[in-house]
């Protein structure tokens, strides 16, 4: 089913939205909160919880790109899950995610608390300048939470480029965020 | 601020780079130039029998550094060239190049006059049309349901006439595309956008822009892919 069409059903409050939309990208939005969660039951779990916050978000928010929209909202909902149930002791990948973005905040900004959707603005504005090569590499390691050997094998490149893109990209953000004049 | 906050805003920064992101490959290594394999007889057949879609993937450019893994044949890109039978019925074969860029757009054709079109009243919808592809049988064997109309990458694109968008979005091989419906009910494609700028259920006006010209999805260049439809039938939007 096309995704307007679906879109639509879940305008109309059909229920028959949700099934389409299982059938259609509930094994992405699993993989997607598996890489997060490393938990067969919490990645379910975190489909259900995503497919219920978008069945309650439409038609309030109509997406343009209904994919790119459920994955979002999947990979927040993962997100969240590992900050309440875990503040402290956070799942690997996401440790080691936070760990590398880490190094992207600029030494003034470590003790402040950035607004969401200043920050969002700004990691938007340096996205769309990356090369897209490098944004693709940056998208995949820390928007969907890949591996560097499965980037390395998606890509067919080494595993030592995409760690070098990775780093050289995180040093290019550090020095936009210093650059940057958001609310902090 | 920590890098937890980084990775959670980075939710909806990067919502739009989604679909760029889980492309295969980078663009401009994602594809071979498949109509020199295919231009035999025998590589037509081979072609028909394993389907687009797997070649697709299994013929690609890699960058000098393409780590070889088990079953993966890796060849020159004039080995690869000089036995395109053998090659078409193999099922791993990564090319080693340096650089590869798409090479030119074939041109058959280069107008800009109206009256060209098969529809009354129509305008083109790009500035100047340089038909790279024909509706109909192409010199590789394969019927095609739509022209290529090839142009610099961030070209304006225009309706061809008054209409509703009735559908935008991405797909893996048109790329971002959009469907217009003429006032009289004909049905225009537009695919491989560079983006789309207009919305579903949005009335446009002919001539309005509804996008630009890109090399989304499966191409080897920048071109918009028109397929135009009467009565749910495919026909050529040129005389």
């Amino acid at each position: 089913m096309e995704d307007t069409r679906i879109i639509e059903l879940f305008c109309e409050r059909d229920e028959n939205a949700i099934a389409e939309t299982t059938n259609k990208y509930g094994q992405k939005m699993q993989a997607m909160a598996l890489r997060i969660l490393e938990n067969k039951e919490d990645a379910e779990e975190c489909v259900n919880e995503s497919l219920w916050k978008v069945w309650e978000a439409i038609p309030k928010e109509k997406p343009l790109f209904l994919k790119a929209y459920l994955l979002k909202v999947c990979r927040n909902t993962a997100l969240n899950t590992i900050r309440y149930r875990n503040a402290d002791k956070r799942q690997g990948n996401v440790q080691e995610l936070t760990a590398e973005l880490e190094q992207c905040i600029p030494d003034h900004m470590q003790e402040f608390r950035a607004e969401g959707r200043e920050l969002e603005g700004c990691l938007k504005r340096f996205l769309e300048g990356l090369p897209k090569e490098k944004r693709q590499i940056f998208m995949n390691r820390y928007w969907f939470g890949e591996s560097v050997a499965d980037i390395s094998q998606k890509y067919g490149i080494s595993e030592e480029k995409v760690k070098t893109t990775c780093f050289r990209v995180r040093k290019k953000l550090k020095q936009y965020l210093e650059k940057e004049d958001f609310t902090i | 601020m920590n890098g937890y906050d980084i990775l959670n805003a980075l939710g909806s920064a990067g919502e739009a780079f989604v679909e760029e992101a889980q492309e295969l490959r980078p663009t401009k290594k994602t594809v071979i130039h498949w109509s020199r394999l295919v231009s035999t007889a025998a590589a037509c057949l081979a072609f028909a029998v394993l389907a687009g879609a797997s070649l697709m993937t299994v013929y690609y450019f890699a960058s000098p550094n393409q780590k070889k893994s088990e079953g993966m044949t890796v060849v020159s890109e004039a080995e690869l060239l000089a036995s395109e039978e053998s090659l078409v019925q193999t099922e791993h074969v990564v090319v080693k190049t340096e650089e590869y860029s798409a090479p030119a757009a074939r041109v058959l054709q280069e107008e800009s006059d109206h009256t060209m079109l098969r529809f009354e009243g129509w305008v083109l919808p790009v500035e100047q049309v340089v038909i790279a592809g024909a509706f109909g049988q192409r010199a590789n064997g394969i019927q095609s349901d739509h022209v290529n109309l090839a142009g610099p990458e961030g070209d304006r694109i225009v309706a061809v006439a008054d209409g509703k968008v009735t559908e935008t979005g991405y797909d893996a091989t048109l790329g971002y595309y959009l469907i217009l419906e003429t006032e009289d009910g004909v049905l225009v494609k537009y695919a491989h956008l560079k983006d789309v700028t207009v919305e579903a259920d949005q009335e446009v006006q002919q001539g309005e822009m509804v996008g630009s010209m890109g090399k989304t999805g499966r191409v080897t260049g920048p071109n918009l892919a028109l397929t135009v439809y009467v009565d749910g039938v495919p026909v050529n939007p040129f005389r």
